[in-house]
């Protein structure tokens, strides 16, 4: 069977999009913040509502509704679908409107979720949103208003629904590679200011850095706002790729993802992110019963291949914390300007340098 | 005195102040103050209390009881970057620096105001440049002082422990403070280099105006350059006088031979 690239290739872009996010947001957070965000699904989650919600029920509105049309179900997901199809407008607007919403939601939420978490240790830090996230999804499912609860809620259209087949998942593809590389270089240009210094001092050492200043809990509630905004952003991502919200979608494992790719990229690197979402990306993929067969094998493994990915994420955790504790791309001295300066800088003879003592 | 001969409020001033760990009492009671543009020793023997003093001024812990006033404000209440924001900075005795940062970055930390701390302004280098060129190249000036210069691109903890108590104490100073509070500034550093950083705490005092505590065993350079010392024992204060004179006094003798 031969492979079909301009199916593949966009599957692979996007989620290399979205991992990337969640990647760089973690990062930023713990690599530079020293905040073991363990939520970061329930984040991504926020994101993911809040696109889904806003999205389908506004189309809903605009396509006229229909009283005996299920929102929920089938009938009313076709409804959204045609509506975008024809009015390219209105989903794209939708689209900018819903990640504008979700970034906004998601960081308010980061904020107040973290803020009782702001005065605890790393390490209840992390036990606490880990309990936040599986909250979260446990809400989801039980609460059909937001999203259908148990059933999900069907209907939210590819941004580009009015492109002809195929090429409408390229375009998206390209769309979430390119809001991707923004968050990329904003993420670097934050880590590489004073802003970003100011992070890492109280990373390294708290109380060193409240004795000069630094106003730790106020630093760490900014970073997981930012944070948090980002993941929801990639959660928005998500659900206008798959085009539904479902509950079931949130589960920690998203979160251990995260982990995995900065701990795998290195800690505080920013290359790091690239890796580690592209090794993330790929785990995914030959994971999934797709990829045999496009492999051509027809195998039905006698186990489920989403245990593998567990598995494998696992490992990878262990392996790389055992042999190369750093992951692949250790934290390098950084391109900011107060390296530059004192790289080019020469002692000027004014500064009455005293003699070394060499002994 | 001030203007028309009232009394100008004390620049620190500590009132009954208490701190114990569970069952020592590392500060019993000390009441003592500081006047502006001073330079006071601090000593005494091991465990005497010398470190806990300086942690419960600057916050690190709150003190148990007692009060303490800077510059005629409360601060025993604030957190730690509240007092560091009214002038009070200390450098750590065992050096606490920022282990994923290099030398220079280490002490580009403590400058106030930065305009690229602030999150709107950091991913917008244009409205932060011009102050991190500034503020580097008196860092670095500052740790040329300090012979730090060579090591200036290295990790924090790829550098000597000598070096990395002298940058802890230049690391303090970048904090443009009001009153410098040093926990052992010489321990570990070569007796040349002691005398250095002596000779920049007198040129901070006379070009900068700044007020000094400092905590010292190297008694025979301390003495050279204090004109007060308090003394401390068991958590309280035996002695506050002049230099020539704790030397003499039975009681700090007792301290020290008791120990
Ligand atoms: N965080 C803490 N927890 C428990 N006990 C402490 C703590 N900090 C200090 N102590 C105790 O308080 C007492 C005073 O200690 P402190 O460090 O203030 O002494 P010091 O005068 O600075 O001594 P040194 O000259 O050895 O530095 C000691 O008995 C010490 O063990
Ligand atoms: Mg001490």
């Amino acid at each position: 069977m031969a492979v079909d690239f301009s199916f593949l290739l966009p599957l692979l872009a996007t989620s290399f999009g979205i991992y990337l996010i969640l990647a760089l947001s973690f990062n930023l957070e713990y690599g530079y913040a020293g905040q073991p965000n363990l939520g970061k699904v329930f984040f991504y989650s926020v994101g993911a509502y809040a696109a889904g919600a806003i999205t389908t029920r506004v189309l809903w509105a605009l396509a006229g509704a229909p009283a005996n049309v299920a929102f929920m179900q089938a009938p009313g997901a076709a409804i959204r679908q045609a509506f975008a199809r024809s009015n390219p407008g209105a989903i794209l607007g939708l689209f900018v409107v819903s990640l504008l919403a979700a970034a906004v939601i998601g960081a308010a939420v980061g904020y107040l979720a973290a803020y009782p978490a702001l005065r605890l240790r790393g390490d209840f830090l992390a036990i606490v949103l880990i309990a936040v996230g599986e909250a979260g999804r446990v809400f989801g499912r039980n609460y059909e208003p937001l999203a259908g609860g148990v059933f999900g809620l069907p209907g939210v259209p590819n941004p580009f629904a009015w492109l002809p087949a195929r090429a409408d998942y390229a375009a998206y593809a390209i769309l979430v590679l390119a809001i991707a590389a923004g968050m990329y270089l904003f993420a670097v240009r934050l880590s590489n200011s004073p802003f970003g210094r100011l992070l890492k001092s109280v990373r390294d050492d708290e109380l060193a850095a409240s004795v000069y200043g630094k106003d730790a809990p106020r630093a760490k509630g900014h970073i997981l706002a930012i944070g948090s905004g980002m993941a929801a952003v990639a959660g928005a991502l998500y659900v206008f790729y798959v085009q539904q919200v479902y509950a079931d979608d949130f589960i920690p494992l998203i979160s251990f993802a995260a982990v995995t790719m900065v701990i795998l990229g290195g800690v505080a690197n920013h290359k790091g992110t690239l890796v580690g979402a592209a090794f993330m990306t790929l785990v995914d993929f030959v994971t999934r019963p797709v990829f045999l067969a496009i492999l051509g094998i027809n195998w039905q493994p006698p186990f489920d291949l989403n245990y593998v990915r567990y598995l494998v994420t696992g490992l990878i955790i262990v392996l790389v914390l055992l042999f190369r504790p750093k992951g692949l791309l250790a934290e390098g001295p950084v391109d900011t300007v107060a390296m530059r300066v004192a790289q080019s800088w020469k002692t000027p003879a004014t500064v009455d340098e005293p003699a070394r003592d060499d002994s | 005195m001030g203007p028309g001969g009232r009394a100008l409020p004390d620049f620190l001033r500590l009132d009954d102040v208490r701190k114990r760990f569970g069952g020592i009492r590392a500060v019993d009671g000390v009441t003592t103050s500081v006047r502006e543009g001073e330079l006071v020793g601090l000593i005494g023997p091991n465990g005497s209390g010398k470190s806990t003093l300086f942690n419960v001024i600057t916050g690190v812990y709150a003190p148990d009881a007692g009060s303490i006033t800077f510059r005629g404000d409360r601060v025993d209440t604030l957190d730690p970057w509240e007092i560091f924001a009214k002038g009070v900075v200390r450098s750590f005795q065992n050096p606490r620096l920022f282990r994923g940062m290099t030398v220079i970055e280490n002490a580009l930390v403590p400058p106030r105001e930065q305009a690229g701390e602030r999150l709107v302004n950091a991913p917008i280098p244009k409205r932060w440049e011009a102050q991190e060129v500034t503020l580097t190249e008196d860092a670095l000036e500052t740790l040329a002082r300090n012979q730090l210069d060579a090591v200036r691109l290295n990790w924090a903890t790829e550098v000597s422990g000598g070096q990395m108590k002298l940058l802890e104490v230049s690391r303090a100073t970048m904090g443009r403070p009001r009153l410098l509070l040093l926990d052992e500034p010489t321990a570990g550093v070569a007796s040349k280099l002691a005398e250095e950083i002596f000779q920049t705490i007198v040129r901070l005092r006379e070009e900068h105006g700044l007020t000094f505590v400092v905590i010292e065993h190297r008694l025979e350079v301390l003495f050279d350059y204090v004109e007060r010392v308090l003394v401390m024992h068991e958590g309280k204060i035996l002695f506050d006088g002049k230099p020539e004179a704790a030397v003499e006094d039975a009681a700090v003798v007792d301290a020290y031979l008791g120990e």
